[in-house]
């Protein structure tokens, strides 16, 4: 009993030089039938327990090898045939509240402030704004939208961070990145931004062009730099460093948390803009069907072609909001941009770039997956679905 | 039916493994076991050989996990695998491949002894 003991041991040491995936996978499994077999040979005389124990070791170092290559080789090609399990309607619902709740909060917003109006493309026909709503109910949807949004970041923290709950992340960071432009630390990292932001009027069209593009190029480099610093700085706590396992098993959870990032860009790009309600409620809205069909996608291909999907229809909606809405706009003179026709050239041209840059930055994750294969490949199993 | 076609032939342990997971869900030991039956003691797997085989199988698409119908004395759930329908169909592909094999074969015997 004891030199089984020992033989056991031994296993569990030789099942070390295995990959760690492949012990995790298998390693259980791998002793119990070990263990099983060295019990049932100890019936049939010890003459059988060492044909066991040559039969194992004779094996181990091309079995060793065998599983090393298949790693190295499964690590080429994204796993497609993960199977996935349904996400339970709860966490559905925690997952979209992001992408949900400005649209939800916009809607009550039109009809709660009185002077709001809309242009729509084509007609340019101009709508009154609805009436206001009661106080009572305009509180009890407050607590609820708050309600909602402290709900998903307790239930993601709950659940250790899934996959669905990283685009908060991006949205977070993107808010973090568009005040670090006037911070003071700002100025470090955009010297030219901080310096020339109001004087662009002076400069001849071309040269605005080319500052915006190098300012989007910047914005779109620094989020996806800051995206992959979290991470890292994720794995590197004891807490949260399945969320780093899980981004290098799935690199589309990389690009669903920047996704995340354009939630809040939406704000960004229509700051000061009026009549852009109902242009905000279709660009929100494609956001979060691109965020659905990811959740429910099967596939990493499938999971990115729902994002670029989610992306294009939005800034392409962007754009034709900007095109269709500058020369309605009543900016003050002397403000960075006017109602002019190259004001709206600018800007339809540098939401454009920014759909372009931020393909970009979606697809960035599975050339750096490549680049850097994961130590340990996804095991193909039901128990780890790639958005959990 | 042509990408099936393309996986033929199988090697001995997985056509083995493939086979004594015909009847239905079995866990590591007991396909190890069927294995060894169904090669008259013939092929006998190492762990290492035998889960190095099933990740790849569960890779192909070919087997996938089940729920093993014989937990072990503990009463704890043990991992066990099934084919799949892919599986069902490599497999039935390869004992038509061996049985067309057998009767060219019988075939032969019969004119070089007469």
């Amino acid at each position: 009993m004891d030199a089984e003991r020992k033989f056991t041991r031994l296993y569990g040491w030789l099942l070390g030089f295995y990959p760690a995936g492949f012990r995790e996978e298998f390693g259980e499994e791998l002793q119990e039938v070990f263990a099983a077999a060295l019990q049932e040979s100890r019936q049939s005389g010890r003459g059988q327990r060492w044909q066991v124990l040559w039969r194992e070791l004779r094996d181990w170092p091309g079995a060793v090898l065998q599983a090393h290559r298949r790693r190295r080789r499964g690590n080429m090609v994204p796993n497609e045939t993960i199977p996935e399990k349904p996400l339970p309607l709860v966490e559905w619902l925690a997952a979209l509240v992001l992408f949900v709740l400005p649209i939800a909060s916009l809607i009550v917003g039109s009809a709660a402030s009185l002077p709001q109006w809309f242009v729509l493309p084509l007609t340019n026909l101009v709508i009154g704004g609805a009436a206001s709503l009661p106080g009572w109910l305009e509180v009890a949807l407050v607590l609820l939208f708050w309600g909602a949004a402290l709900f998903s970041i307790g239930l993601a923290l709950f659940r250790g961070l899934p996959g669905w709950s990283l685009p908060t992340f991006g949205f977070v960071l993107m808010v973090v990145l568009v005040f670090s432009l006037y911070a003071p630390f700002g100025s470090w990292i955009y010297p030219i931004f901080r310096d020339v932001y109001g004087n662009q009027l002076a400069w001849s069209m071309p040269v605005q062009a080319v500052y915006s593009g190098i300012h989007i190029f910047f914005g779109a480099l620094s989020l996806l730099v800051a995206a992959l610093l979290l991470v890292g700085l994720l794995g590197l706590l004891p807490f949260t460093r399945q969320v780093w396992r899980r981004v290098r098993r799935d690199w589309t959870q990389l690009s669903f948390l920047l996704y995340g990032g354009l939630v809040f860009y939406v704000v960004l790009a229509f700051d000061e803009y009026r009549g852009d309600t109902l242009w905000k409620l279709a660009i929100w809205s494609s956001l979060a069907v691109g965020a659905w069909l990811y959740l429910r996608a099967q596939s990493p291909r499938s999971r990115i072609l729902a994002l670029i999907g989610g992306t294009t229809a939005a800034l392409l909606l962007m754009a034709l909001a900007k095109w269709v809405l500058i020369p309605y706009q009543m900016w003050p003179v002397g403000y960075p941009y006017s109602p002019s026709e190259e004001s709206r050239w600018l800007e339809t041209g540098g939401t454009l770039l920014t759909w372009i840059f931020f393909l970009a930055i979606l697809v960035a994750p599975m050339f750096l997956a490549r680049l850097f294969p994961p130590a340990d490949p996804a095991p193909a199993t039901q128990e780890q679905p790639a958005h959990a | 039916m042509d990408d099936i076609q393309s996986q033929l032939p199988l090697r001995e342990p997985t056509f083995l493994i493939l086979l004594s997971l015909s009847p239905g869900p079995r866990h590591g030991y007991a396909i190890m076991k069927a294995v060894e039956d169904l090669s008259d003691g013939r092929v006998l797997l190492s762990t290492g050989t035998l889960y190095g085989a099933l990740q790849r199988l569960l890779d192909q698409g070919w087997i996938r996990r089940a729920v093993d119908p014989q937990p072990n004395d503990s009463g704890r759930e043990r991992k066990a695998y099934e084919l799949t329908e892919p599986g069902h169909k490599v497999l039935a592909a390869e004992v038509t491949r061996l049985e067309k094999l057998v009767r060219v074969a019988q075939a032969q015997a019969i004119r070089d002894t007469q």
